[in-house]
């Protein structure tokens, strides 16, 4: 066999192994539910679908296979607390994990080498939130990695709907496409902003079309487009960022913080264009931009994965060994941080239930601003292995990790700053 | 590439089919959504109405001093203000100086709602309690240890405290007050923690209780809540194999610029589900709420004494304005989300060693071994 075809059966195994077990319970038991009734009672619940309309009709086909079993006579059960089925949760998560094997595929087609993307399938971050959690953001990914895979072969304008298929999957996707469209803009490509503007116009169009055809066009604007720039309802809502939990009264006085994010490293990459494009500027400004919207917005869990492509991509483009090496274990801790103290515990995936396994490790005073500051320290340590010359990844990181989670722990649960601040 | 074209639209069609073809087909019944909108019957606001009880606090009418062992106290009355000081000579216990107003007569009928300004000196702690009687002559607590009115810290300036009398015992109780029973006592208290010492004081400027009224809602009148009403349909809508995952209700709504608001989805007496705090955004009135069973912390301040099942829509700050209901959905699963739940600690653990194992061991060990095994790969440019 192959090496390839090993490390994706590898990866794959490990993959089918966790998703029929686990499952993040809210996600699992909304993207269930809106299949259910579809299969169930010819229900389509479009109206207030949990996220944009395009993964609605992704999972309708790989459901309907599991519909068609079900209508075959196949028994299902449940496992432990979690609201999705067994076999039916694998279904679910179909899509993310061949968003997976897809990346990988793309990944060492782009850099013709296998190591990055090795990198890039096995971390544990990736394999958690496709088939653990069992969230969307994979697909999102994919069509990112295969815009910059067009770009790469020249097909400029096709890379483009990818990225505008990307970003009506998940909003992120919308900034490669954008930072294309403004370079061809002020390099005056006229001819070209044309095609890629219309074409991201009917992209857009036909993804809302759905949601306005079935009525949710107000839900639709509130939940997400408000929601992504700033603009929302919730007061006190949660806040994964350091910076909103600290110092929530600055933070919350800057408009849109995304949005301006979005138009930063825009602007940088501009700049830096100018000196020559190329699609290594493009990935680096995307990784920028993805690293700098986890520290400046709300900044959900699940948007530490979208670095781990990017960064694999510009680690192997740039000869930045250490980069990638680093990328798999921001990955690794990641992960740990999410499943101890990022969310409900260790329990949560795999029972069901905001359930402690560990718990010396989690559950203590103020775990969640030790998740926030590391993560927090996780990203700036990403960002200076972009900006600094390419430098191998040494285990010290690793042991000053550990620190900076033993200063975390120190300083925001046992001093307990939080409350000295009058924040917690 | 023609065979990969092909094989493309054959497998669009053959699934489109699939799914076109199994719509509502999966004999199963594990989900279930329900307009709520076909279930609407009436919307109620609910206001404050007239002043029913008022002490004008010029020392005419009863107010009693009740000082613990060892603390002094002393109450005067100035410019329509009761003022209580008090002596704390340091004790090792908490020690406390109290007034009453006693007898009064204030029915609970209608939901009375009391409110007083109060300034307690800064580092004293103070709180407000009532209590009452139930028909009979039975003694009830309108109170209870954890409210926020209990062991406040003084502030040295004025404050104002609102108290929902009938809620309060509800909380207290662990139900309502029956019909026809009334608040007879009112108490203030100013308290020192061990070891503290000094003269402290507590003026109240102001104590009035006022009746709450519930009325059909008109668009445009101000209320500090509404209360959405479903009808029995609804009740025999639900399905009894599934459970409540989460609800959602889009509205249009506005308010005074301080407004915030909170929905809950209550049968009778018994909160069923709770949603987040909002406010309203500055580019549009329209929200989408999200209301789940795993979220209950509290009884909505704006209730119905009915049995039926109700939306309450409560403004915990500022007051509604204007109100529009356009989505209302229920949605249930056969499983829906557990916070705690009894396991097999054995079948637990190994479910725990297997995730470690699948999700940290494996993945790092291989990708140690494919490392080693591609470090000597050549960066190329293939497109293989």
């Amino acid at each position: 066999m192959k090496r390839k075809q090993l490390v994706i059966l590898s990866g794959v195994v490990i993959r089918l192994a966790l998703a029929p077990v686990t499952g993040q319970p809210y996600d699992m038991g909304l993207f269930a539910f809106f299949q259910r009734v579809y299969f169930e009672n010819g229900v389509v619940g479009l109206k207030t679908f949990g996220t944009l309309p395009l993964l609605y009709f992704i999972q309708l086909p790989f459901y309907s296979i599991y519909a068609g079993l079900r209508v075959l006579g196949l028994n299902d059960y449940q496992f432990m607390y979690h609201t999705s089925l067994s076999i039916e949760g694998v279904f679910l998560k179909a899509p993310y994990i061949l968003a997976d094997v897809g990346i990988f595929l793309l990944i060492q087609k782009i850099t013709g080498r296998l190591f990055p993307a090795t990198l890039f399938f096995l971390n544990p971050l990736v394999i958690f939130e496709s088939s653990v959690w069992g969230i969307y953001d994979p697909l999102m990914l994919l069509g990112i990695v295969y815009g910059f895979y067009l770009a790469k072969k020249g097909n400029h304008n096709i890379s483009s709907v990818a990225f505008a298929i990307a970003g009506v999957l998940k909003l992120f996707g919308f900034l490669p496409y954008g930072m294309l469209l403004l370079k061809n803009l002020v390099t005056r490509q006229f001819k070209t902003v044309r095609i890629q503007f219309l074409s991201g116009i009917v992209i857009a169009v036909a993804a809302i079309a759905p949601v306005i055809i079935f009525g949710g066009l107000y839900i639709f604007l509130t939940g997400f487009v408000f929601r992504f720039i700033g603009v929302w309802g919730v007061t006190g809502g949660l806040s994964y960022s350091i910076l909103y939990l600290l110092f929530a009264n600055v933070m919350n006085k800057i408009p849109s913080p995304a949005l301006l994010v979005l138009v930063f490293v825009s602007s940088l990459y501009l700049v830096e264009t100018r000196k020559g494009a190329n699609l290594t500027l493009l990935i680096k400004w995307n990784l920028v931009g993805a690293i700098l919207l986890s520290i400046f917005s709300q900044a959900e869990p699940q948007w530490l994965a979208w670095t781990i492509p990017l960064a694999a991509l510009y680690g192997a483009m740039t000869s930045r060994s250490g980069l990638q090496i680093f990328t798999y274990f921001f990955g690794v801790a990641s992960t740990f941080l999410i499943n101890t103290v990022g969310v409900q515990g260790t329990g949560y995936e795999t029972l069901g239930l905001v359930t402690h396994f560990l718990p010396f490790i989690e559950g203590y005073t103020n775990a969640f601003y030790v998740y926030a500051m590391m993560t927090f320290t996780l990203l700036m340590l990403m960002l200076v292995y972009i900006f600094h010359r390419p430098v191998k990844f040494r285990f010290e990181i690793i042991a000053l990790v550990v620190l900076a989670y033993l200063q975390a722990y120190f300083w925001l649960s046992i001093i307990n700053l939080p409350r000295i601040l009058g924040v917690a | 590439m023609k065979r990969r074209f092909y094989s493309i639209i054959i497998l669009v069609v053959l699934f489109a089919s699939l799914v076109l073809v199994l719509r509502g087909s999966v004999p199963e019944k594990n989900a279930t959504q329900i307009d709520g909108t076909s279930y609407l019957e009436s919307i109620d606001s609910s206001s404050i109405g007239p002043q029913i009880w008022s002490d004008n606090l010029t020392g005419q009418t009863p107010w009693q001093l009740l000082p613990d062992n060892g603390t002094q106290g002393i109450l005067t009355f100035r410019n329509n203000s009761l003022n209580l000081t008090a002596f704390f000579p340091g004790s090792s216990q908490y020690l406390a100086v109290s007034i009453y107003r006693r007898p009064i007569n204030v029915s609970l009928n209608g939901s009375p709602i009391a409110v007083a300004t109060v300034e307690a000196s800064k580092g004293i702690h103070y709180g407000m309690r009532f209590s009452g009687v139930e028909p009979g002559n039975i003694p009830f607590q309108a109170w209870y240890e954890s409210s926020s009115l209990q062991h406040r810290p003084g502030q040295g300036t004025d404050e104002n405290l609102t108290a929902n009398l009938a809620l309060d015992s509800y909380v207290a109780n662990g139900q309502f007050p029956p019909s026809n029973s009334a608040i007879t006592s009112i108490k203030f208290d100013i308290e020192a923690t061990p070891g503290q010492t000094g003269w402290f004081s507590l003026i109240l400027s102001h104590i009035a209780v006022l009746s709450t009224q519930q009325e059909p809602y008109v668009a445009g009148s101000a209320s500090n809540g509404l209360i959405i009403h479903l009808n029995n349909g609804f009740t025999s809508a639900q399905p009894s194999n599934q459970s409540l995952f989460q609800v959602y209700v889009g509205y249009g709504i506005d308010g005074t610029p301080d407004l915030q608001y909170r929905l809950y989805l209550n049968e009778g007496l018994h909160t069923v589900a709770e949603g987040f705090d909002y406010h309203v955004k500055p580019v549009v009135n329209y929200e989408i709420a999200a209301l789940f069973p795993w979220r209950v912390y509290d009884f909505p301040l704006v209730y119905s004494n009915s049995n039926g099942t109700y939306i309450s829509v409560v403004a915990t700050q500022g007051s509604i304005t204007y109100f529009k209901l356009d989505t209302l959905l229920f949605d249930y699963l056969s499983q829906t989300l557990t916070e705690s739940a009894s396991v097999d600690q054995n079948t637990a653990q190994s479910l725990f060693s297997y995730y470690m194992i699948f999700l940290f061991v494996t993945p790092i060990t291989m990708a140690l071994l494919f490392a080693r095994s591609f470090r000597d790969e050549k960066e190329t440019t293939s497109n293989s």
